[in-house]
């Protein structure tokens, strides 16, 4: 199925869960926020959270700023 | 003491991250500055970009309280949004919260600031707002709970000084919370005078991070911040419009007639 990761269009397998996503995606030590629809998802919650068509998920990062 | 949301803090000086022109240069700069509260910047994960930023990994390797900001957000909705991917990303409380709709002058926008305070304060934050000069506003975003108010002294990474500074007399006279001035501030004299008329501390990135030697930049301006709160605590003398003599005036010359 398709779902859209930082607005990129992207094919995951179907029940893939956030976590198996995140981790394909980004690299391992990343530290990161993650949204599903605009909804955050605590990183407690991310292996049972099943994805499903159409989700978009944002990753946020921290960097330098004022 | 800089006192905030029940934490002490022995620096007044509290430093940017952004600007630098390497993550090398920033972390010796803020290790400089002896700052114990700096601030950091969401963003939206580049996973193309695979050089990974070691910025947020040498500020943990540091005795520092991280103050992650809201910046990019336009209304108080945004705001809150990245204010709890903040707390996800640090699991912290801490947070500067900054609403500036407009690119050109980075000018807070009042409204959406106190509206997001309020709420923040409510979800457990220790909000810093950076807000206006506004004597009236910072009153408003005391009462809704904000742990200090961060007024601009000039637009962000303007450089300009203090060119709100009676208006900063005033919220410094009447805040029940600490007062930093946040933005504008562009060399050691600008916070010196800041911390003197009072302020509780500054904030200061552009000035450190763009300076020729940011590491002595930040030297400077620690010692400057000190230099104001201890002139602040001794009490400033008051003026006059004529001159006071200093010395005794005695009648030792008038032999010379």
């Amino acid at each position: 199925m398709q779902v859209y990761f930082n607005d990129d269009p992207v094919a995951v397998p179907e029940e893939c869960s956030l976590e198996a996503m995140v981790k394909e995606l980004t690299q391992s030590n990343s530290k990161l926020a993650v949204a599903v629809n605009n909804t955050i998802v605590p990183r407690s919650q991310w292996a049972e959270f099943a994805l499903s068509e159409n989700d978009h998920i944002a990753a946020f990062t921290l960097v330098a700023g004022g | 003491m800089l006192n905030l949301a029940n934490t002490s803090f022995r620096s007044h000086l509290l430093t940017g991250t952004g600007k630098f022109a390497s993550p090398e240069q920033m972390r010796d700069a803020i290790s400089a500055s002896n700052s114990q509260i700096v601030t950091l910047a969401l963003k939206r994960l580049n996973i193309k970009d695979t050089n990974q930023d070691p910025t947020l990994a040498y500020l943990q390797a540091m005795d520092i309280t991280l103050l992650p900001n809201t910046a990019g957000a336009a209304n108080a909705e945004e705001a809150i949004y990245a204010a709890n991917l903040a707390r996800e990303l640090l699991q912290t409380p801490w947070l500067k919260l900054e609403i500036h709709p407009d690119q050109r002058y980075l000018l807070p926008d009042p409204v959406e600031t106190l509206k997001a305070a309020e709420t923040l304060v409510k979800e457990g934050f220790n909000v810093l707002p950076y807000c206006s000069a506004d004597p009236v506003l910072c009153k408003r975003l005391e009462e809704a709970g904000c742990a200090a108010v961060m007024p601009l002294g000039a637009p962000i990474g303007s450089n300009r000084g203090l060119r709100t500074r009676d208006f900063l007399n005033i919220i410094v006279e009447q805040a029940n919370v600490p007062v930093i001035v946040d933005a504008g501030i562009g060399s050691p004299s600008d916070a010196c005078a800041a911390m003197e008329l009072g302020a509780d501390g500054v904030l200061v990135n552009t000035a450190i991070a763009t300076a020729r030697h940011p590491t002595d930049m930040a030297v400077a301006f620690a010692k400057a911040v000190e230099c104001g709160r201890q002139a602040y605590l001794a009490g400033t003398a008051s003026r006059q419009r004529h001159a006071v003599a200093s010395s005794p005036f005695t009648t030792f010359l008038d032999t010379l007639e």
